[in-house]
């Protein structure tokens, strides 16, 4: 029993090493943990090795209940509207300004509106809600949906809406 | 008993293998989910799938070494060496280029669909082909509350789909008989 609580709490100390660097995927088909940190999702049979190393005295369970050795959500809980706005902002704001360009265009196909010039000017009526959001992609995104839900006639052109 | 437990699962992994090998023409895969989360392929994401409770997926993928068999025959929701390589490179292109890709693919193609479908390994000639197939399939495609797992899931489901493309492109092609 005694040996259990070792057992844990080192794998626990291991999976709070600050061993992850800024990667593409922060892990691979063998999941998170101490094999994902060291390795990440080199391809291949390194899967293996990382396999056996994740379920090295319990460090990928730890990491997925503390959030360390690479088991990180962020690839999985961003979308590809956070993305877009996240990375956007800039000209979709001058776009929405101007009425036309290609950030527009490209928020209105990622949300499936037939009628692009509707959707900018209902934006442009509240520019000063897109100014004031906050510069991450998330709350733009909230913002935008909010604003475009208000609009009854978007939400029935805007086939991705809801 | 422990033994049993090994063999088990030993038979569980090689024989799903196996009943994929047999038949004369395979028949072509038309879509692809990747069904593991954070805790990866193997047993316990069979049972957990990729949004259920990572930590027991965790617990059943080191039971009785069943993921590291998964991996080697590429069974139990493990992909095979070359189409988990196609992911991979997939998943990195896309998550900096998803907002670009996506642009081009609403007005039927540019620079960076052109790079796309070099990581699918397509045929120059076949370009058309693949342009055409991102902008019908792009509200399939492109689905706003995807994540990057899953949007790669869906480009490349949308190319599987496509007859030309399963034999133009070879990872295509790769991916639909493997």
């Amino acid at each position: 029993m005694r040996y259990q609580w070792i057992r844990w709490g080192l794998g626990f100390s291991l999976s709070v090493l600050p061993l992850s660097q800024a990667s593409a995927a922060p892990f691979g088909m063998a999941g998170c943990g101490l094999g994902a940190a060291l390795f990440k999702d080199r391809p291949g049979k390194v899967q293996l090795f990382v396999a056996t190393t994740n379920q090295a005295i319990s460090n990928q369970s730890s990491g997925i209940t503390s959030g360390t050795s690479n088991c990180t959500d962020s690839l999985y809980n961003k979308s590809v509207a956070t993305y877009f706005l996240e990375q956007n902002r800039k000209p979709l704001l001058s776009d929405i300004a101007r009425g036309e360009g290609e950030a527009l265009l490209g928020l209105a196909s990622l949300y499936g509106c037939s009628d692009v010039k509707a959707l900018s000017s209902t934006l442009r009526e509240h520019f000063s809600e897109l100014l004031n959001s906050d510069e991450d992609g998330w709350s733009l995104q909230t913002t935008v949906e909010a604003i475009m839900n208000r609009d009854s006639k978007l939400v029935h052109q805007c086939k991705q809406l809801a | 008993m422990r033994k049993w437990n090994v063999a088990l699962i030993f038979l569980l992994a090689v024989f799903s293998v196996h009943s994929q090998g047999y038949g004369a023409k395979k028949k072509a895969k038309k879509s692809i989910s990747r069904e593991y989360g954070m805790a990866g392929c193997g047993l316990g994401s069979i049972l957990m799938g990729k949004n259920d409770n990572q930590v027991f997926a965790s617990t059943t993928n080191g039971t009785t070494t069943n993921q590291y068999l998964g991996i080697t025959f590429g069974t139990l929701n493990c992909l095979d060496a070359k189409n988990y390589d196609l992911f991979e490179k997939l998943e990195a292109y896309l998550q900096v280029n998803s907002t670009k890709v996506l642009a081009e693919a609403a007005r039927g193609g540019g620079e960076h669909t052109k790079a796309l479908a070099q990581i699918f390994g397509c045929a120059q000639h076949s370009q058309r082909d693949f342009d055409s197939a991102m902008q019908r399939d792009f509200s399939l495609i492109f689905r706003k509350d995807l994540n990057i797992p899953d949007l790669s899931d869906s480009v490349t489901s949308a190319l599987l789909k496509d007859e030309k493309l399963r034999e133009s492109c070879t990872g295509v092609n790769y991916l639909a008989y493997s």
